[in-house]
C-alpha cells in the first residue's frame, strides 16, 4: 500500500491508516527536527506536533508532490517555529557565552585532544586515542553548531541520510543549487576553522 | 597553489565533518507513533496556545497577573491608613473640599414676608447617627445633621383682570372709477422693395 492510498484512507477517518503513515516516516521527521533542534526531547516534541498538524491539514494535501515531502515541509516548519522560541534562543545565548570563555573548560578538553592525537601512534588506537578521538568528535561537532544556521541547516539535513537534495529544498525552501554550495559552503567553514586550530594535521596523523 | 596533499587533507576533513554531522541527528524517536495516535482523538488547543511565542504570551499574562496581586495585597494596606484621620503618627493631608451646597430658594413677591433662613442640602444626605470605621471614617467626619424639611408656602398670584375696550367701526372704503382705455392704432407694415 503507498503513501497516497493510505491518505485517502486517514481523510475517511480510519486512524490506523495514518498510523501506518506516522510509522513510515517518523524517523525522517524525527530527525528533520533534531536537525532544526539540537535537542532529542524537543525533536520529539516537534515530530508529535508535526504529525498532528499534518493529520488536520490532510484535506489540502494536493498530491503535488510526494506526501513525505509534504509532511516534512510541515514538520520543518514546525521545528524552526519552535527554534525561534525566547527560552531557546536564551539557551543558546548561553551556552555559546561558555564555550567561548577563554580557559574554559571546553577549551583545554580541545587543546588536550589534540595534543593525544598528534602524539598517537597509528597503529592500535590506544585508550587515550580513543577518548581523543571522540573530544574531536565533539569538536568538529561544535563547530557545526556554530555555523550560520542556513549553512548548518543544510549540512545537518544532507548528512542524516534521510533526504535528497529535492527533500532538502522543499524544507529549507531553497533551489537544489543552493542547498548543495550551502553544503559546501558549510564543509568549507568547518575545514577553515579546524585549520587555524591545527586540527588538519591531527586528523592527516589519524 | 592546489596541491594533492591540500585535497586529502580536504577528503579526511570533509569525512569527519560528515561522521560529525550524521551523528548530530541520528536516533529514532520512542513511541512517536502511540502518542499521536493517543493524541488524534484529544480536542485541539486553543489556537492562542499554539503559537510559537506561547511562552512569552503566558509570560507577560503572569507578569500582569502578578502585578495585579502586588498592587492589591502590598499596596493598598499601604495607602488606606494615610488617609485615615485618626492615624496616629501621620500627617493629616489636605482633604478635599465638601462638595458644593445646593441652595434652595423661593420666588417671594415684594412686601412679603422676609425670606426664611436658606437650607444648604447636600446631594449626598447622611445622618450623624451613622457611624462608620474604616475607610470610611472620612466620610464621617464631613456628616452634616440631618435636614428638617418644611413645607414650602407660597402666596397665591393677584393677577388683573385683562381690560377689553370695543373696535372703533371701520368706514367703507371708496375705490375711484377706472379711466377707460383708447384702442391703439397699429399702422401697417409695409413690405420692403428689392433690387
Amino acid at each position: 500500500v503507498d503513501d497516497a492510498e493510505l491518505v485517502v484512507r486517514a481523510r475517511q477517518g480510519e486512524s490506523a491508516a495514518f498510523g501506518e503513515l506516522v510509522d513510515r516516516h517518523r524517523t525522517a521527521v524525527y530527525r528533520a527536527a533534531l536537525a532544526a533542534l539540537g535537542s532529542p526531547d524537543e525533536a520529539e516534541d516537534a515530530a508529535q506536533d508535526a504529525f498532528l498538524a499534518a493529520y488536520r491539514r490532510l484535506d489540502s494535501f494536493r498530491g503535488a508532490s510526494s506526501f513525505k515531502t509534504w509532511l516534512l515541509t510541515i514538520a520543518w516548519h514546525m521545528a524552526i517555529n519552535r527554534r525561534r522560541g525566547l527560552g531557546r534562543i536564551w539557551f543558546r545565548l548561553v551556552r555559546s557565552a561558555g564555550n567561548r570563555a577563554p580557559g574554559s573548560a571546553g577549551n583545554r578538553a580541545e587543546a588536550e585532544a589534540g595534543a593525544a592525537l598528534a602524539c598517537a601512534p597509528s597503529s592500535e588506537p590506544t585508550p587515550e586515542e580513543a577518548a581523543a578521538s571522540a573530544q574531536l568528535m565533539r569538536i568538529v561537532q561544535d563547530a557545526i553548531r556554530g555555523l550560520p544556521p542556513k549553512l548548518r541547516d543544510a549540512l545537518l539535513l544532507a548528512q542524516s541520510g534521510e533526504y535528497d537534495y529535492g527533500e532538502i529544498g522543499a524544507m529549507l525552501a531553497a533551489p537544489i543549487g543552493t542547498i548543495k554550495w550551502r553544503v559546501s559552503e558549510a564543509r568549507r567553514q568547518i575545514r577553515q576553522r579546524l585549520r587555524e586550530r591545527g586540527y588538519a594535521d591531527v586528523v592527516r596523523r589519524r | 597553489m592546489w596541491s594533492e596533499d591540500d585535497s586529502a587533507d580536504d577528503n579526511e576533513l570533509d569525512r569527519v565533518i560528515n561522521e560529525a554531522a550524521r551523528r548530530l541527528t541520528e536516533g529514532e524517536p520512542p513511541a512517536v507513533t502511540t502518542r499521536v495516535l493517543a493524541r488524534l482523538d484529544q480536542p485541539m488547543l486553543p489556537r492562542l496556545l499554539q503559537l510559537p511565542g506561547r511562552a512569552i504570551l503566558l509570560t507577560f499574562l503572569a507578569a500582569a497577573l502578578a502585578v495585579i496581586v502586588f498592587a492589591i495585597v502590598v499596596i493598598r494596606p499601604l495607602v488606606q491608613p494615610f488617609f485615615h484621620p485618626s492615624g496616629a503618627g501621620k500627617t493629616q493631608p489636605n482633604l478635599p473640599s465638601p462638595p458644593p451646597a445646593v441652595v434652595a430658594t423661593e420666588r417671594r413677591q415684594p412686601g412679603d414676608n422676609p425670606p426664611e433662613p436658606t437650607e444648604a442640602v447636600s446631594p449626598r444626605r447622611r445622618s450623624p447617627t451613622v457611624v462608620r470605621s474604616g475607610p470610611d471614617a472620612i466620610d464621617a467626619a464631613f456628616a452634616l445633621p440631618a435636614l428638617t424639611t418644611s413645607p414650602l408656602v407660597t402666596s397665591s398670584l393677584a393677577i388683573d383682570p385683562l381690560a377689553s375696550t370695543a373696535l372703533p367701526a371701520a368706514g367703507s372704503i371708496s375705490v375711484p372709477p377706472l379711466e377707460p382705455i383708447a384702442p391703439l392704432a397699429v399702422p401697417s407694415i409695409e413690405e420692403p422693395q428689392r433690387d
